[in-house]
């Protein structure tokens, strides 16, 4: 078989095979010319290959003058048929972009309105059917001003702006923005687009309007107006201080609060924006320059505590920082800078520092005041204060009753270590010197750092803190530290004034304990002394009694004895000689008495210098010669109003002191002379008031006291000598009759060098009792006196002094006879002198006894000592007078005559 | 011999050739176009052999024109295939 063959069989197979696919898919996609006209050209085709088939069989060629025929129209078929497609797929294309377009049309949202140049609506959108609420038929062809906005006119012509026209008439597209009214009345604001549609010749035959309801985004434009606001307002009013910066480092915007807190408005934001955040001041003195830079390397920084030494507003304070680094993506193009200013809290977190500092201290030095020692207590406060100022040197001592500062805690170191030879543990106020003497001076706490000028041997200062402890204005002690290594500042002294304020109301009380524990005991020893005075007393009254009873022997005989001897006789003087010392016995007795309480002392106006001078020659006769007595009296000094006695007795004790200080040897000196106590003097003498005073004074050259002895020896029973020499009494009883006399007594000594004492009488303006005897006449009578003394002695020497007054005298020595005497004849006696103390019946119960048998009966009692009976108590049970043993003559033959003569 | 008919075929043919070259833009919408334009493309070749057999080497060209019909028929045939039975390819 020929090759050709088999090609044209294969070619008549294919396409009987091409035509039954396009018979079985003839209802498909392609157009329906398209398809007849495939068919066609495979009919033609199919008629080719049948022909050559049958040619090639041997069949004749009965189809060759068709096949020429239908093979020039093949070309012509397969132009029409590509042609069909063409033309199938220009249409398609046409329908698919109008229905595209139109799909598009009445997607859109905004409502879309075609107006032709009469405003008569041509098409509109789905949109705005919608929007309208309108139908279609309602729309298309009605004028736009009608649908639009229910006018009957162009807008134009009812007062409305309306660009239609303008478009139309320029051909230019308008854009606006416009409060739309609505045909229902109700506005609505819309964002409207008018585009021109235009012929081929470039006239606009319509205009597309296209409307866009912004009423949500004029809401949500307003909604982020207000919130741009809220968080403008945000920004600006945080208290927090906001920095922004681009990548460079530039400030590009800085907050409100930045300007009023940090900058304290005495710069704008203007200044900062444009800056180099890195090169503010404030930055720059933090020292955190560098830290920012990493925020524009993508990294988030936090400082905490930062001091801030220096800002634009030229304060400092403390700032925590954060810096976080703004990003675009992926990319850093800034960073804003956050600082927050807690110098409040770091100083209520200082303040709350100190206070449980100071509470701390103050528990301690509490715990310490409750439980330790007065020893303990001083040594312990000042080691907690040591403590809690770091210091290494301190004193804590108080005011004594003195005002002299007592340091008893001063920091042990500085009495290892302090060679100053005169360094002492009680400070007068005359040795108050330095800073911490200021402050006590002055009642200010004081500060310094430096170093200081101290004595030599003083240990160095480089800083000391003094503060006075003072309670309710009054100055009670001091705190004083020193040596701190870093110097003391304002709040070293506000804490440690706080301390001393803490410890003021405490300290004081105790104090105040501790003097009255002292006083305590001194009046414990007072009550001592007074039970031992009252036991002297009571020995010194029986002694009184005994002794007075002796004396008036003395006395009344040796005025017996002087009324017998002739005047001008040396025998008489010699008697005199001895009443006067009689006298002088029967003053010491007095006085025995009334130191021990018994008598009353007898104050009247007095001329010492007599008394001083009659001492002198006492004292003359009794020290030894070694002793050198130099006296220096002035003749016109003032009178005083004294017990002569008890001036006798100071000036008698003041030098026995004297003379037992310089024991072998030495010169004992006694002045007396007028001084007047002016305004300053009476500081110095606190319980004087300035005036004219008398001062006594003696001095001697023995061997002096110390210090310590010189506070002392005023107090009772306190005494330097042996046992033996003295009892301790001697200056007390001194001290008691000047202090009962208004006046003063100051000693100066010194040790080796003797002693002086000054003795201070307040002077007065009475002429002092004379103290020259006055030659009297001795009354005399003739009356019978019953006369009764248990003492034989007694009994003789009145009947005899009686008896040469004139007298008739009934003695008795015993109280019962002399009662039986009277009982018997009563009307015998003129009168009855008795006893006090006698056996059997004392002289008041004998006295009753007689008022009772006769009431007018005058009666004297006559005692050397007795608690029984006064003066006072005698009149009251009708005893005319009382008589103090020994009697002289001239006071019995005085009170005699009284008695009877009234 | 060159025959008149054959010429004029050859003529159209080209004339066909021509225009879908000035509208090979359009082509490409027609569906699986490549095997449409192939199939006349080698139609339009078996129809050169014809004119071209009638001078020289009549028995080879003779073969290789009945070839370029058989080429042409399998061509429409898979065309046809894809257009109307395998719809994916046409799409």
């Amino acid at each position: 078989m020929k090759p050709v063959l088999i090609f044209d069989l294969i070619s008549f197979m294919a396409t009987i095979f091409t035509l039954i696919i396009l018979l079985r898919g003839w209802k498909r996609a392609l157009p329906y010319d398209v398809k007849l006209l495939l068919a066609g050209l495979l009919a033609l085709a199919l008629f080719h290959n049948f022909s050559n088939v049958l040619e090639w069989g041997g069949i004749t060629n009965a189809l060759d003058p068709f096949e020429d025929f239908f093979e020039i129209l093949v070309p012509a078929l397969w132009f029409l048929f590509i042609y069909a497609f063409f033309k199938n797929i220009a249409a398609h294309d046409l329908w698919e972009s109008e229905n595209y377009f139109r799909t598009v049309l009445h997607s859109l949202h905004e409502d879309i309105i075609v107006i032709d140049p009469n405003y008569r609506i041509l098409d509109i959108n789905t949109a705005f059917l919608v929007t309208s609420k309108l139908k279609r038929e309602d729309a298309i062809g009605h004028h736009c001003f009608e649908v639009s906005h229910g006018y009957n006119e162009p807008c134009d012509k009812c007062g409305e702006e309306c660009l239609l026209q303008e478009v139309f008439k320029t051909g230019e597209p308008r854009s606006c923005l416009h409060e739309h009214q609505q045909a229902d009345g109700s506005k609505v604001w819309v964002d409207i687009l008018l585009s021109p549609m235009k012929d081929e010749n470039g006239k606009t035959i319509r205009v597309i309007e296209t409307v866009r309801n912004i009423a949500d985004v004029m809401r949500a434009k307003e909604a982020l107006k207000q919130s741009e606001e809220r968080y403008r307002t945000l920004f600006d009013e945080t208290p927090i201080s906001v920095m922004g910066f681009n990548k460079e480092g530039i400030i590009q915007y800085v907050n409100n609060y930045h300007i009023k807190t940090f900058a304290k408005n005495k710069h704008t934001k203007e200044f900062f924006i444009g800056k180099m955040i890195t090169e503010l001041p404030g930055v720059v003195g933090a020292g955190i320059a560098d830290e920012l830079g990493k925020i524009l390397k993508d990294e988030t920084i936090e400082l905490n505590d930062i001091y801030f030494s220096k800002f634009t507003g030229g304060h400092s304070c403390y700032v925590n920082v954060r810096g976080v680094p703004l990003l675009e993506g992926s990319e850093v193009v800034g960073g804003i800078l956050l600082r927050e200013d807690i110098t409040k809290i770091k100083l209520t977190e200082e303040a709350l520092r100190q206070s449980e500092r100071k509470l701390r201290t103050r528990n301690q030095i509490a715990d310490i005041f409750l439980t330790a020692s007065d020893d303990e207590m001083y040594a312990g406060v000042l080691g907690v204060v040591l403590e809690v100022m770091k210091s290494r040197f301190g004193v804590f001592g108080y005011i004594d009753d003195h005002g002299s500062l007592v340091c008893p805690s001063m920091t042990r170191e500085i009495w290892d270590q302090c060679r100053v030879p005169d360094k002492d543990i009680v400070f007068t106020r005359d040795t108050w010197g330095g800073i911490w003497g200021r402050v006590l001076k002055e009642g200010k706490p004081f500060y310094s750092n430096g170093s200081f000028h101290v004595p030599k041997g003083h240990i160095p200062m480089n800083s000391v803190l003094s503060v006075p402890i003072i309670l309710h204005g009054e100055l009670i002690g001091l705190l004083t530290v020193a040596n701190k290594e870093t110097g003391y500042n304002e709040n070293d002294l506000a804490f440690l004034k706080s301390i001393a304020e803490y410890i003021a109301p405490v300290l004081h009380p105790r104090l105040q304990r501790d003097r009255q524990e002292k006083r305590s005991d001194k009046l414990q020893a007072q009550l001592r002394q007074a039970q031992k005075m009252e036991a002297i007393g009571t020995l010194a009254g029986g002694i009184a009694h005994d002794f007075n009873n002796i004396l008036f022997n003395i006395l009344g005989f040796t005025e017996l004895a002087i009324l017998d001897v002739p005047d001008g006789s040396n025998i008489k003087q010699d008697l005199k000689g001895v009443l006067k010392a009689g006298r002088r016995a029967e003053d010491l007795v007095q006085q025995i008495l009334a130191f021990s309480r018994q008598r009353e002392q007898e104050k009247k106006p007095l001329r010492v210098s007599l008394i001083v001078k009659e001492a002198m020659k006492f004292l003359r006769a009794s020290l030894p010669t070694t002793i050198e007595l130099r006296q220096n009296i002035d003749k016109d000094t003032g009178i005083v109003e004294a017990d002569s006695t008890q001036i006798h007795q100071v000036l008698m004790n003041l030098c026995t002191n004297g003379y037992h200080a310089m024991k072998e040897e030495g010169i004992l000196k006694v002045s007396l002379m007028n001084v007047y106590i002016d305004a300053d003097a009476e500081k110095q003498f606190p319980d004087m008031s300035s005036g004219p005073y008398l001062r006594l004074s003696v001095s001697d050259t023995g061997h002096g006291m110390p210090p310590d002895v010189k506070e002392r020896i005023f107090e009772p029973y306190f005494t330097t000598k042996e046992i033996g020499e003295g009892t301790g009494l001697g200056l007390a009883v001194v001290h008691g009759i000047v202090k009962d006399h208004g006046g003063a007594i100051t000693v100066y000594s010194e040790p080796g060098k003797g002693s002086t004492f000054h003795v201070y009488l307040p002077v007065i303006e009475k002429v002092a009792e004379s103290e020259k005897e006055t030659v009297e006449s001795i009354p005399t009578g003739d009356e019978c006196i019953l006369f009764i003394d248990d003492d034989p002695g007694l009994v003789k020497i009145g009947r005899q002094m009686l008896e040469r007054l004139g007298y008739k005298v009934s003695a008795r020595t015993s109280s019962l006879e002399a009662l039986e005497l009277f009982k018997a004849k009563p009307d015998r006696f003129d009168m009855v002198i008795t006893d006090m103390t006698m056996p059997k019946m004392a002289g008041d119960k004998l006295s009753r006894e007689l008022i009772k048998i006769s009431p007018d009966i005058p009666i004297i009692i006559c005692s050397g000592f007795s608690n029984m009976i006064d003066e006072k108590k005698a009149k009251t049970m009708g005893i005319r007078e009382h008589l103090m043993k020994p009697v002289s003559m001239q006071d019995i033959a005085r009170t005699v005559r009284k008695v009877l003569d009234q | 011999m060159i025959q008149e008919n054959e010429i004029i075929l050859l003529l159209l043919g080209t004339g066909v050739l021509i225009f879908l070259l000035g509208n090979r833009q359009k082509l490409r919408q027609i569906p699986v176009w490549k095997i449409l334009i192939a199939g006349f493309c080698v139609i339009l070749a078996g129809w050169v052999l014809t004119v071209l057999e009638g001078l020289f080497w009549k028995e080879l060209l003779n073969i290789l024109e009945h070839a370029c019909y058989t080429a042409g028929s399998i061509l429409m045939a898979v065309w046809c295939f894809k257009v109307f039975v395998n719809i994916k390819d046409a799409k």
